[in-house]
């Protein structure tokens, strides 16, 4: 075929060469893009309610804010055990004040939260959530929190409080402002609670002003320090069962010097507490077993002074066992105890002679003595004490005179001496009768620091002394042992002593040389419940408003059914 | 949207009153957060403020689609919608990351954070891919077609350029090897065009300092004997490499190597066939422009693929996120 003459285009044709309706269709890259686009809200709804159908709640989890703390753990996909749907969860956020809301609720429902204190400002009393925060992960402390909760009020306590509710309780707040622990923290206070109930300012533990505590008892610490306690005391004066307890061994011999050391009288668990000569312990009935670790628990006669001060009286006669005075007793109570035991002693000693050497008033009293012998012998001292006239010789012949007349002597080395009683107890005196004076009840304190915690066992690898440096040389007990020294043997307080070691970490030649230890608040001091301060975590003050069953339990539900859990 | 000389002009305003809102903004955040253990999140006043804004600087983003669609709307010139996109579409990022404090939290937060990184990244790109792409685009592809209609042009300037050959080599020896599917097709309308006696291609034409694109007209010549190089050349070379373009791997897909092979085959072939030649050469080089059109096309608009269906999820998270959010703070 002949190829055609050339022809030139026309302009339609050229133009024709793009149809005039490109425009309506799509390019691939237009056609993708139609795809993706319809795609997209697909794909992300798909996401948002195809997950539940396979994981369920735990969907949930998507919208979470962080994971659960591991107390909460349990209810991480069950918002609603926390969380009030569409209202605010704590008083921190946008709008909360104009919308209320019951998250509170919520949380005491498991677990109240007393109040701080009666007269803070109900505007800067937080919620629940606005200083526990969850959702920080499963490790999180919902109980540490930064140092501003705390100094929101108390760097400016005066504009913290209530004044109208202050009047009311009729407390003294006597706080001090602060804004950081290692800064300008006050020096530690030591509060007593007086005679009217109310919890006082003893004074605050400044060198060269530090208050006396008014213990109401003698003790001398440097005394009991000394190698034989300052009066050659060694191991053979003390019972055979109690000395291996205060560190003899059989290497050491018996005429040693008992050396006591902090340790002797100061434990933190009751398991090192009993002595064997005295196995049950007076003080192991009242320790719950198990003590936290937490204070030292407090010193008890029979389990650490009773080794060595026994309270034994008189001369005991051959082949019998020394009187020994129970302890904790008031003295008419111990002259009872006496006059019961003289009374023993006195007709077990009748009981030894015959029948035909004793008067008609001893048999009678022999035979009546089976029952009661108290008894008896104060209704011969009653008698004793009508009959007419009788000559001092006659008087000491009635077995109720002879009652008197011992328990009179046993009761001068008592009271009158410096031993036994008096030398660890004042008295109230409104008699010269003994049987009517009153021992003073001492007053040491377990708990020194009211307001502010202390773990002894966390602290268990320092040495007494850098805390306590005055012991060795304190002679009363009323010094408040709470003075450490710095390593040249300067006198540092309280505060400066914590401060060593809690605040931040300062190094020399890359030797770390003070501090590093966490110094914010929370790591002394609690919030809830603070006009009760000893009062722990099983207190009724915060325990919850409602109790389940396991099941609604895990639910986090309430029962309609179920009562609130009443204060009784 | 080019950043050029009249940036200043169409801008400026919109930079100004977002550098005023973001910094009243994000002081606000600063200041709220002093004294505070940890960084406000989106429950607070000035997180929930931030959000809000943020929310309504998204939803205006997506605005501007409809916007561009329904062209003869009278609610602004699409230029300052335009330019509020870019602007206000960079304010919302930091006032989000404020909003959320910092943290990504769970999966839905830690996606919408993702969703809009992405999106205003690519957003980014692509107005920095504008800036070049198209003055590139016109100093390279001289021979500029619709990009949905390359496709077409180049089948049609193959069939024009078969037909040259034919013309100038004369019919071929024994049955054509060039007729058949691969010239008849359809152009898609139902009709088939008249097959044209003529070549058309793209070429650049100066009058004076004015330079434009216009369609150049090659007329097919009387067959020139001693030609057989040149068909054989065009059926072995050429075809493949209009048909297929790049992915026919050919070594004309490089100007200066099929600058030297048509020079090589001018050697071959009597003078009268040289124009022939170089409309094959014109054609050839047609469509390495058009090659070159379809990759800078992709640069320029691909960025859409990612910036348009992510904003669309983005949008619809959102409002999921609003309704949790609303419902456990």
């Amino acid at each position: 075929m002949q190829p055609q003459p050339p022809q030139k285009p026309q302009i339609k044709q050229r133009s024709l060469r793009i149809p005039l309706d490109y425009y309506k269709g799509r390019d691939r890259m237009a056609r993708l893009r139609l795809v993706l686009v319809l795609l997209a809200p697909l794909l992300a709804l798909g996401w948002w309610f195809g997950e539940p159908m396979v994981t369920g709640d735990r969907a949930r989890l998507r919208y979470s804010k962080g994971e659960i703390s591991n107390p909460h753990a349990i209810w991480e996909t069950s918002c609603e055990v926390c969380h009030d749907p569409f209202k605010p969860m704590n008083s921190d956020v946008a709008l909360a004040s104009f919308i209320h809301s019951d998250t509170d609720q919520k949380c005491t429902s498991c677990h109240q939260g007393p109040s701080h204190h009666t007269y803070q400002l109900d505007a800067l009393t937080p919620g629940c959530a606005e200083c526990h925060r969850d959702h920080r992960g499963r490790d999180a402390s919902l109980l540490r929190m930064a140092d501003t909760y705390c100094t929101n009020c108390h760097s400016n306590t005066p504009a913290s409080i209530d004044s109208s509710k202050l009047t009311q309780v009729g407390s003294q707040v006597g706080y001090e402002d602060l804004n950081r622990f290692d800064r300008d923290h006050p020096e530690f206070g030591v509060r007593i609670i007086d005679s009217r109930g109310r919890e006082t300012l003893l004074g605050r533990l400044e060198p060269g002003n530090e208050p006396k505590d008014p213990s109401n008892l003698k003790f001398n610490h440097k005394l009991h320090l000394q190698p034989g306690l300052g009066l050659n005391y060694t191991f053979a004066k003390m019972r055979e069962e109690d000395r291996e307890h205060y560190g003899w061994t059989d290497s050491s011999p018996l005429s040693s010097n008992v050396q006591l050391d902090c340790k002797s009288c100061h434990v933190l668990d009751s398991g090192d507490l009993a002595v064997p000569s005295d196995p049950g312990g007076v003080a192991l009935a009242n320790y719950p077993p198990r003590s936290s670790g937490s204070y030292m628990l407090p010193i008890v006669f029979e389990n650490h002074c009773r080794a060595c001060h026994s309270l034994t009286v008189g001369v005991p006669e051959p082949n019998q066992k020394p009187l020994e005075v129970p302890h904790g007793k008031q003295p008419d109570e111990v002259r009872r105890f006496l006059e019961r035991a003289i009374a023993e002693q006195i007709l077990g000693e009748l009981g030894d002679t015959k029948a035909e050497d004793l008067s008609q008033e001893q048999l009678e009293a022999l035979e009546l003595g089976k029952k009661d012998v108290e008894a008896i012998f104060r209704e011969l001292l009653s008698e004793a004490a009508v009959k007419p006239g009788p000559t001092p010789e006659q008087a000491a012949s009635t077995l109720g005179q002879q009652v008197v007349d011992r328990v009179e002597r046993l009761e001068q080395s008592l009271y009158q001496g410096h031993q036994t009683c008096t030398e660890c107890h004042l008295y109230e005196k409104p008699d010269q009768d003994p049987s009517l004076w009153e021992i003073k009840a001492t007053d040491v304190p377990t708990v020194w620091f009211r307001h502010g915690g202390f773990d002894h066992s966390a602290h268990r690898a320092v040495r007494c002394a850098q805390c306590h440096a005055g012991a060795k040389e304190s002679t009363i007990s009323d010094d408040i042992l709470l003075f450490g020294q710095d390593e040249n043997g300067q006198p540092l307080s309280t505060l400066q002593v914590c401060q060593q070691c809690h605040s931040p970490a300062q190094r020399s030649s890359g030797d770390l040389v003070r501090g590093g230890v966490d110094f914010s608040c929370v790591e002394c001091h609690r919030y809830h419940n603070g006009e009760h301060p000893l009062q722990g975590l099983g207190a009724v003050a915060r325990t919850a408003t409602h109790e389940r069953s396991i099941g609604e339990f895990l639910r986090g539900v309430v029962s309609s059914n179920d009562k609130a859990v009443s204060a009784e | 949207m080019l950043l050029d000389r009249d940036f200043r002009r169409l801008h400026t305003p919109w930079v100004v009153i977002n550098l005023v809102l973001g910094s009243v903004l994000i002081a606000w955040y600063f200041l709220a957060s002093i004294g505070r253990p940890e960084w406000p999140g989106g429950s607070s006043t000035v997180g929930l403020t931030l959000g809000i804004v943020g929310g309504l600087i998204i939803l205006f983003e997506f605005l501007l689609w409809p916007r561009k669609k329904k062209r003869t709307w009278r609610v602004g010139r699409l230029k300052h919608w335009m330019a509020a996109h870019i602007w206000f579409g960079l304010l919302c990022l930091p006032l989000l990351i404020l909003h959320s404090g910092f943290r990504l939290g769970a999966s839905l937060s830690a996606v919408l954070t993702i969703l809009l990184v992405l999106v205003i990244l690519s957003g980014v790109l692509g107005l920095a891919l504008q800036q070049f792409l198209p003055r590139k685009m016109l100093d390279e592809v001289p021979a500029e077609t619709i990009y949905s209609q390359i496709g077409r042009v180049n089948r049609l300037t193959l069939q024009e350029a078969n037909r040259l050959v034919e013309a100038t080599c004369g019919p071929p020896e024994g049955p054509s090897t060039t007729s058949g599917t691969l010239f008849d097709e359809d152009f898609g309308d139902g009709t088939t065009e008249d097959q044209p006696s003529y070549m058309v291609v793209g070429a650049v034409r100066s009058a004076g300092r004015v330079q434009g694109t216009v369609l150049q007209t090659s007329a097919p010549v009387a067959p020139v004997p001693d030609s057989e190089p040149l068909r054989s050349f065009f059926r072995k070379e050429v075809i493949p490499y209009m048909k297929s373009g790049r992915r026919a791997n050919s070594p004309l897909a490089t100007r200066n190597r099929a600058e030297a092979m048509f020079r090589d085959l001018r050697t071959q072939l009597d003078p009268r066939a040289h124009p022939t030649v170089a409309a094959l050469e014109n054609a050839c080089d047609q469509r390495r422009q058009h090659d070159l059109q379809v990759r800078l096309h992709v640069w320029l608009h691909g960025w859409l693929l990612v910036h348009l269906p992510l904003s669309i999820a983005l949008v619809v998270l959102m409002f999921v996120h609003i309704y949790v959010a609303v419902k456990y703070w």
